[in-house]
């Protein structure tokens, strides 16, 4: 599980870094300050759009996608209907392992060419990795939950992602762990005042008597919020909350989603 | 995974209750207690400036204070009844009563009638004009036993006169008193820290070695209750026996930290110290 998350933060963090490259990408291509030394010349009786694409196709083939995907990029914003450059652009991500980009980028293409087979083909290929990545278990243990729960009260329950209940289980031990370990210590000096007082016995041993009793009173009830947060913690490991804790892809954008409920 | 979880439950178990441990009543002077001793405290009668005597009689306590120069007469209960000032008293520190009459050891034995002592119907013992320094008193049927610091004087109540009676030989008399169980007068000595026990015409019978001082004592039955410094002393008063002690332990008003006067109500013990009366009962 734990992998998983660190795979899909990644895997968020990465996508948000290249969309800010993509953002870059695009103010240079805005500028369209192509540098011509850096390509194989064309020929002049191409349209500019004609030979910015052969300049992408040139830079593609020699694998320097970076800088090819300006151009096909720059043929798209003169040509929004060039699905070739839309595609070729979107190759150019997925080489770039930008996935979320090429993702996207393939959407477009099957938006102006719903029959495109090498854009369906990458659409099956994302739609099974995203399928995998939802439909993949989390392989959760009661014990995990449980040894949790034992060592630190609501260690469990924040495990298991139930964070109210955590708070809701920790707090009420905590006080309840408290006010029993400070009837102890006030019982302890009232017994001791009793077994050495020769006066009014009886009202000193009655005193010490109530605090032992809320001593015993509190003790059981941090004993049983104790026990009861190890049991729920068992019985609770791969509860809803604990599943929900996933990766969503939802409107071309992949989220990390964590549901906070009782 | 089912052992984990019985081993994990136990433990639970374990914890919670390991520190759930009776309280257990193990005060010796607590009566309830499973070690209880005998004899624990109860409270205080009265209020004086130096409370030098007291004797109960019946269920009425005697009180005399030499600093405020007063009789007191307390009920049982600790209820003050009422007190008698006397201008004929220098400094009073002995009283005894035989019910009918009131005895105040003073510079003189000045007797008052018990019964209308608030009406002041005090007679002084007529035929002896001298002064003496009475320190303590002790009254039988018919004898009135007055003791200074070395001789105890006897006197007839009835015909009011000095008998031909008296012992002396004691270095510092602290206390007499008349034990009507035995018929005898046991006179405590602070000098030689001896209880000697006389008959009615003081004749020797036996006495008692004590081993600190002794300033008053109690007598009921075969018990013989001494208060010392380390709390009250039983003996058997007939044997001298060291029977037990008891008011020495722990903290509070119930502890007998020096040598007290002291009396017997019925199974109730108690100890005159500085300016109350101290209350111990079974």
């Amino acid at each position: 599980m734990k992998k998983k998350f660190l795979l899909v933060f990644v895997l968020f963090i990465a996508s948000t870094a290249f969309a800010a490259t993509g953002q870059d990408n695009t103010q240079i291509n805005n500028n369209v300050a192509i540098n011509q030394n850096i390509v194989a010349p064309v020929s002049s009786a191409l349209s500019l759009t004609e030979k910015y694409y052969r300049y992408g196709d040139v830079l593609f083939n020699k694998a320097d996608y970076t800088n090819a995907v300006k151009y096909f990029y720059a043929v798209t914003k003169a040509e929004p209907k060039n699905v070739k450059a839309w595609k070729k652009m979107a190759f150019c991500y997925y080489k770039l392992n930008n996935h979320n980009y090429a993702y996207r980028v393939f959407k477009i293409v099957l938006k102006y060419d719903s029959k495109d087979k090498d854009a369906l083909e990458f659409m099956d290929y994302y739609k099974n990795i995203i399928e995998k990545r939802t439909s993949v278990k989390v392989v959760r243990e009661p014990f995990d939950s449980i040894w949790r729960a034992a060592i630190l009260p609501s260690w469990g329950q924040f495990y298991n992602n139930q964070i109210a209940k955590g708070f809701i289980d920790g707090s009420i031990f905590i006080v309840a762990a408290s006010l029993a370990i400070y009837n102890v210590n006030d019982e302890k000096t009232k017994y001791e005042k009793y077994s050495r007082t020769n006066e009014n016995q009886d009202i000193a041993y009655t005193q010490a008597k109530e605090s032992w009793t809320s001593a015993l009173m509190w003790g059981i009830i941090a004993g049983v919020v104790y026990a009861g947060g190890i049991v729920d913690a068992g019985l609770n490991y791969n509860c809803d909350e604990v599943r929900l804790a996933n990766i969503e892809i939802k409107d071309n954008a992949v989220f990390v989603k964590v549901s906070y409920a009782w | 995974m089912v052992n984990i979880k019985n081993t994990l439950l136990i433990i639970i178990i374990a914890v919670v209750f390991s520190g759930c441990t009776a309280l257990n009543k193990t005060n010796p002077t607590d009566p309830s207690g499973t070690n209880y001793i005998g004899m624990h405290y109860l409270g205080v009668i009265g209020e004086f400036s130096k409370l030098d005597d007291f004797e109960v009689n019946g269920t009425i306590i005697w009180c005399v204070d030499s600093q405020n120069k007063k009789i007191y007469k307390y009920d049982i209960s600790g209820n003050l009844d009422y007190t008698l000032s006397d201008p004929r008293f220098v400094a009073p520190t002995g009283i005894c009563s035989n019910g009918t009459y009131i005895f105040a050891a003073d510079n003189k034995i000045i007797k008052y009638n018990a019964s209308y002592v608030s009406n002041v119907a005090e007679v002084q013992l007529p035929d002896y004009s001298s002064t003496y320094n009475f320190i303590k008193c002790a009254v039988s049927a018919t004898y009135l036993y007055a003791a200074t610091d070395t001789t105890v004087i006897v006197f007839d109540i009835a015909a009011n006169s000095i008998t031909a009676l008296s012992k002396g030989g004691f270095i510092s008399i602290s206390e007499i008193k008349y034990n009507s169980d035995t018929n005898d007068v046991a006179i405590a000595d602070s000098g030689t820290k001896k209880i000697t026990i006389c008959d009615l015409n003081l004749g020797y019978k036996r006495e008692i070695a004590f081993i600190e001082e002794i300033k008053g004592f109690g007598i009921k039955g075969n018990n013989l209750y001494v208060p010392t410094g380390t709390g009250v002393q039983q003996y058997n008063y007939n044997t001298g026996v060291f029977i037990k002690t008891f008011a020495n332990f722990g903290e509070g008003a119930g502890k007998i930290i020096a040598p007290a006067i002291c009396d017997i109500y019925g199974d109730y013990v108690l100890f005159g110290v500085g300016n109350t009366i101290k209350y111990f009962g079974p």
